[in-house]
């Protein structure tokens, strides 16, 4: 049926990669869009326009409009079967479009003539592109253990060291020469962004957005051009960062939306998110939730739990109750295979279900299904959409084939690390002693 | 409605016409008087329903002509199995949807409900 494969996203939406290509949406893959061979799409060669309208943009809109579940689009079919809040979701909304009342409110849709006017020009759309997503690059001062190095810099040249100690855990890196360091290119689509009508969305995303100077030469000519005021921007950062630029840039757009990364309230967060210090970050945060107070900032905590901070999950939850502020998503960490929450040992998952089971009773916890998460009067719904998203998760899940052996390269893993950075997960994780020893820590 | 649909064309073909379905509950506490109408359709029992278009604005006007100390009117109205009021009660022309004085009350939803709806349930920017 049409209602469980369409899709309204290309009708206002594209991505800019890392490398300046262009992707059709900001939850494919970058590695989605093709069968490996080089994009002819970049925003070197292309511009934003018109790759809005190239073939393959107009590919996947034929596609939709006839009812194909397109391969690139298969993440969200994937979490369509758990019912999760996914992009798909999350797009339709953005057309007014809802999938148990999908007939009547596409008819009803803003978008609805854009899509018959595709529907009759081979896949062609008249409505321009509202909602961004720029990559911008690695650029990163920070190092954490469960990012990659093409989206940190600093973990890049720590792989470089990290690929000697152990080859075959870690790819030497290649170097990531990101688009907005061409400033011809920077400058190109600087021009267009800021001559495009009607934009309403922009979504940066790093390495570390406040730490790269794109992310401000961008931000201050939608400034200058007057387009501010109309534009809601979001991002993310890790929260090692606070300054009266980045508070004056907030106030001068029409929302602001930051999603802060943070694992754990504790010194476990240090050692994962590295070099971060978790009473700084929390400092920072304290200072962005007053910032709310006085301007249009809607923040929101962006966790990737994996198998140590996961342990620690309740205490973040309560903190999220306590500062009113919410995580946003439940993206299930599957990469680096070895740091998979589903690789913790049974006494430590039991725990955390008894602890996650008294919060619920705590805060008399019901599933909510909040849909647009970014709502300020729903902040306290989604908190308990997440809770019991984790809590199932846990609950649910079943070990993965390849567990032992995983297990054996979690350890290597930590191991390689720690010979750099001369600390240990013991010091922030006690209660995985014996877990680890087991398996040769 | 068809929940079938597999492609775009066909569901460019749906008639939208009769594609709202209104409910609307009067319920009166102690003796009132008043006159109600939905779209300029008079409203002469207390639970009703209609049918209108997708597209149709939706404009309920009630005058309250008389009621006794301590009563009036509350007005329920459903949209397609969406709670419309109270919830929304607040846009209405007293704020309130609970009539106890004499005199005209008005709630409207200027156009296209499920856009209109979109807006007040804080869904986020159309793209």
């Amino acid at each position: 049926m049409l209602k469980d494969s369409f899709c309204s996203s290309p009708w206002f939406h594209l991505r800019i990669n890392y490398n300046g290509d262009f992707d059709e949406c900001r939850w494919f893959e970058e590695t989605q869009w093709s069968d490996g061979t080089k994009s002819n799409n970049n925003v070197a060669t292309q511009s934003i326009m018109e790759f809005y309208n190239s073939e393959r943009m107009c590919g996947l809109r034929n596609s939709l409009l006839n009812g194909n579940k397109p391969k690139s689009c298969e993440t969200c079919y994937y979490e369509d079967r758990f019912d999760k809040l996914n992009g798909r979701k999350r797009q339709l909304l953005k057309s007014g479009i809802i999938l148990n009342e999908f007939e009547l409110t596409t008819r009803a849709s803003p978008h609805y003539d854009n899509f018959v006017y595709s529907n009759n020009n081979q896949g062609v759309a008249n409505h321009r592109p509202t909602d961004l997503q720029i990559n911008l690059g690695n650029t990163c001062n920070s190092a954490c253990i469960m990012c990659r190095p093409t989206a940190s810099s600093r973990l890049e040249q720590e792989y470089k060291k990290l690929h000697k100690i152990s080859p075959i855990l870690f790819d030497p890196p290649q170097h990531t020469r990101s688009w907005t360091q061409d400033e011809t290119t920077l400058r190109k689509v600087v021009d267009e962004i800021t001559t495009i009508p009607g934009l309403r969305y922009i979504h940066f995303l790093g390495g570390e957005t406040l730490y790269d100077d794109a992310f401000y030469a961008i931000c201050e000519a939608l400034i200058k051009s007057g387009q501010a005021k109309e534009i809601i921007i979001g991002t993310t950062t890790n929260g090692t960062l606070y300054d009266t630029r980045i508070a004056n840039l907030i106030r001068e757009f029409k929302e602001f939306h930051l999603g802060i990364s943070i694992e754990t309230v504790s010194t476990l967060n240090d050692y994962i998110r590295y070099p971060g210090k978790i009473h700084e970050i929390q400092a920072n945060i304290d200072k962005f939730l007053q910032l709310r107070t006085q301007t249009k900032l809607y923040i929101s905590l962006r966790i990737t739990p994996n198998v140590f901070t996961i342990s620690e999950i309740d205490q973040l939850f309560e903190y999220m109750i306590e500062k009113n502020v919410i995580a946003e998503s439940c993206n299930i960490l599957y990469k680096p295979e070895c740091l998979r929450i589903e690789l913790m040992p049974q006494d430590i998952r039991q725990r955390i279900l008894l602890k996650l089971d008294a919060l619920i009773d705590k805060y008399n916890i019901t599933k909510k299904d909040v849909l647009n998460i970014r709502n300020e009067n729903s902040i306290a719904d989604v908190i308990k959409d997440v809770v019991l998203d984790y809590r199932n998760f846990i609950r649910d899940y079943t070990l993965l084939e390849n567990t032992e052996d995983l297990r054996k390269q979690l350890v290597e893993f930590l191991k390689s690390f720690e010979q750099l950075r001369n600390n240990s997960i013991l010091d922030h994780a006690p209660e995985y002693t014996d877990f680890l020893r087991a398996y040769g820590y | 409605m068809p929940q079938n649909i597999q492609t775009f064309s066909a569901l460019t073909d749906i008639d939208t016409k009769r594609r709202l379905l209104v409910k609307l509950k009067l319920v009166r506490h102690g003796s009132t008087k008043s006159l109600t109408t939905l779209n300029q359709f008079a409203v002469n029992v207390d639970d009703v329903v209609f049918e209108l278009d997708l597209f149709d604005p939706i404009k309920l006007q009630i005058e309250l002509l008389s009621t006794e100390s301590g009563g009036g009117i509350e007005t329920l109205l459903e949209i397609n199995g969406i709670e419309v009021l109270p919830k929304y009660q607040y846009l209405s022309s007293s704020g309130n949807n609970y009539l106890t004085k004499k005199g005209a009350w008005q709630f409207e939803i200027p156009k296209n409900f499920y856009l209109w709806h979109h807006n007040v349930s804080g869904q986020g920017f159309i793209a």
